[in-house]
C-alpha cells in the first residue's frame, strides 16, 4: 500500500507492507537505523520516536497508522551538523555506555522539550520512565537532561 | 513477524461503518494498537482486514459538555485524558487514571476506546467509568445503541458484537450545587509501566457538606470492576462537617479497607497473589480516602503506596 509521510523533513511517497510497523519501514526502507528494536512490545522505549510532536513506540505503530504525519528520528535531531544540546549533554554526562537505549532516550527527552523546556526532575523522570537502559544506572542519563533543560551546555 | 493482512483506512465515521460491514473475512478495529498490534504478533487474534480508526476525525475530537454529560470520543488517548481541562475538573479519576497507566509513549497512543473494547479485567479506565456511572455509545451498520459500562462489561461477548465500533462515552455531571470530588489509584508489580495488578476508583458528591453520593469501582480482581454497593449505601446522607471532617475521613478510610479486603478475599480465594492483595489494599483505602479529603492531610495513613 501507498504510504506518504514525512521523516526529518523529508517527505516520502513509499510503497509498504500493510502488516509493516513504522519501525520496520524507517529501519528497512529508509535506512534510518538509529531507532532499535528491543522488546518490540512497548516496554523498552528502544525504539522511541517523535509522531507529530509526541514521543511514540514506533513497534507499535503501523506504518500506515503514520500517513500524513510528521516522523523525527535521532538521525534528525542535530541540525547543520551541529549536536542537539540533548546530544551534546549526553556525551558530556557520560550517559551513553552501549548505546542501545540512547536514541530512544534522546527522542523521550525531545519530545518532553518541545512540549516543556523547562521540566523539573519529576517531569524527566515521567518522561523518560518508559525507556530502560541496562547499562548506565539512569543517574547520568536524568544528569544529562537536567542539564539540557537548564541550557548548561 | 507479524501475519499479513489488509488494512482500510477510512476518511469518516461513516466509512469505517460500512467498511466495517462490507469487508470479507475476520475485520478488527485497531485505534492505538498497544493492545492489537501485540496480539496480532503473538497469533491470539487473527485478522483479515484491520479498520485504522486512528485518523476517523469524529472519534479524535475533543472532550465536550452536552445535555447535562461530559461527552468523551473513544478515540481519545491517555495523555490527552490525563491533561483536558474538563476531564480533569468532571471526571478527575478517569484524568487520574490517564496518568498512572503505561508509559508516556503508550500514554500518547493508547486510547480509551480500545482500553473500554478490550475490557481486560486491569483496564485502568474501567473502575473510573464505573464509579461515574458512564455509558457507552455503540455503532454499527444497524445503528447506534447506549449501555451503561457495567452493562457493556457484564457480558462483553454478546454487548460490543463483531464489527461494532465504541464511539463515545458519556459521563453525567454532578447536578447543580454539588461538589463531585474523585480519584483513582493503583497497585502495579513494577512502577510506571505495568498493568495494574488491583485498581480502585472513588466518586463522592457532598451537597453542603452532606454526602449524597458515594461511588467505589474496584478492577483486576473480577473480569468486570466491582462495585462496592453495601459500603456506597453506609456513607450516603453522611454529614461532613469541617470540625469533623477528619475523624468521618478516617472511619471511611478503616471502613473501606475492611470492606476491600473482604471484596478481595471473596473474589479470589487461595490466589498467591491474595496475601499481597490483602496489604497493598489496606494503604489503598487510605490513599483514596486522602484524595477525597485533601484538606484533612491524612496521605501517611495507609503507609507506603506500591503503585509507585
Ligand atoms: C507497555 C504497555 C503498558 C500498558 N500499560 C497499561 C496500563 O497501565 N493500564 C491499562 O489499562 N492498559 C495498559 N496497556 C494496555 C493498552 O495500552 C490499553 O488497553 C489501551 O487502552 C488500548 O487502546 P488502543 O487504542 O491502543 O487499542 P488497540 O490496540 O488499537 O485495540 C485494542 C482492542 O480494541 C479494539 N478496538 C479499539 N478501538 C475500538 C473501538 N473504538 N471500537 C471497538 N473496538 C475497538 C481492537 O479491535 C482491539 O481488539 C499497556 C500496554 C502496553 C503495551
Ligand atoms: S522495541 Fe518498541 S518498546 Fe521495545
Ligand atoms: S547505555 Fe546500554 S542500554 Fe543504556
Amino acid at each position: 500500500m501507498k504510504l506518504e509521510f514525512k521523516v526529518n523533513g523529508k517527505t516520502y511517497e513509499l510503497d509498504v507492507d500493510p502488516e509493516s510497523r513504522l519501525l520496520d519501514v524507517l529501519r528497512e526502507e529508509l535506512g534510518l537505523t538509529g531507532a532499535k528494536e528491543g522488546c518490540g512490545e512497548g516496554e523498552c522505549g528502544a525504539c522511541t520516536v517523535i509522531m507529530d510532536g509526541l514521543a511514540v513506540n514506533s513497534c507499535l505503530v503501523l506504518a500506515a497508522q503514520a500517513r500524513g504525519k510528521e516522523i523525527l528520528t535521532v538521525e534528525g535531531l542535530a541540525e547543520n551538523g551541529e549536536l542537539d544540546r540533548l546530544q551534546q549533554a549526553f556525551i558530556d554526562n557520560g550517559a551513553i555506555q552501549c548505546g542501545y537505549c540512547t536514541p530512544g532516550m534522546l527522542m523521550s527527552a525531545k519530545a518532553l522539550f518541545l512540549r516543556n523546556p523547562h521540566p523539573s526532575e519529576t517531569e524527566i523522570r515521567t518522561a523518560l520512565a518508559g525507556n530502560l537502559c541496562r547499562c548506565t544506572g539512569y543517574v547520568n542519563i536524568i544528569n544529562a537532561v537536567k542539564d539540557a533543560a537548564e541550557g548548561a551546555v | 513477524m507479524m501475519p499479513e493482512f489488509q488494512i482500510a483506512c477510512p476518511q469518516n465515521l461513516a466509512d469505517a461503518i460500512t467498511e466495517a460491514s462490507r469487508l470479507q473475512g475476520e475485520v478488527l478495529f485497531v485505534n492505538g494498537g498497544t493492545d492489537l498490534i501485540l496480539e496480532l504478533r503473538s497469533g491470539q487474534k487473527k485478522a483479515d482486514w484491520l479498520i485504522d480508526l486512528s485518523q476517523v476525525p469524529e472519534l479524535q475530537s475533543l472532550p465536550t459538555l452536552e445535555n447535562g454529560m461530559l461527552k468523551l470520543r473513544s478515540g481519545v488517548t491517555f495523555t490527552r485524558l490525563s491533561t483536558d481541562p474538563l476531564v480533569r475538573k468532571h471526571a478527575r479519576c478517569l484524568a487520574h487514571a490517564g496518568e498512572q497507566m503505561g508509559s508516556a509513549q503508550i500514554r500518547n497512543r493508547a486510547t480509551l476506546g480500545g482500553n473500554i473494547a478490550s475490557a481486560s479485567p486491569a483496564g485502568d479506565s474501567l473502575p473510573a467509568l464505573a464509579a461515574l456511572e458512564a455509558e457507552v455509545t455503540i455503532e454499527g451498520s444497524e445503528g447506534a445503541r447506549t449501555l451503561t459500562v457495567a452493562e457493556m462489561l457484564a457480558a462483553k461477548e454478546k454487548t460490543l458484537k463483531a464489527r461494532e465500533l465504541v464511539t463515545e462515552i458519556l459521563i453525567p455531571l454532578a447536578e447543580q450545587g454539588i461538589e463531585r470530588r474523585s480519584t483513582f489509584t493503583k497497585i502495579g508489580s513494577r512502577t510506571q509501566v505495568s498493568i495494574a495488578r488491583l485498581n480502585l476508583a472513588a466518586v463522592m458528591e457532598l451537597e453542603h457538606g452532606v454526602i449524597r453520593k458515594m461511588r467505589l469501582a474496584v478492577g483486576a480482581i473480577g473480569k468486570a470492576p466491582l462495585r462496592l454497593y453495601e459500603f456506597e449505601k453506609e456513607w450516603e446522607g453522611k454529614a461532613v462537617k469541617a470540625e469533623s471532617a477528619g475523624k468521618i475521613a478516617g472511619e471511611i478510610a478503616g471502613t473501606l479497607a475492611e470492606f476491600l479486603t473482604k471484596t478481595v478475599d471473596q473474589a479470589i480465594p487461595g490466589r498467591h497473589s491474595q496475601a499481597y492483595k490483602r496489604q497493598a489494599v489496606q494503604a489503598l483505602a487510605f490513599d483514596v480516602v486522602a484524595e477525597l479529603f485533601p484538606e484533612q492531610g491524612l496521605g501517611q495513613g495507609g503507609g507506603g503506596n506500591g503503585g509507585r
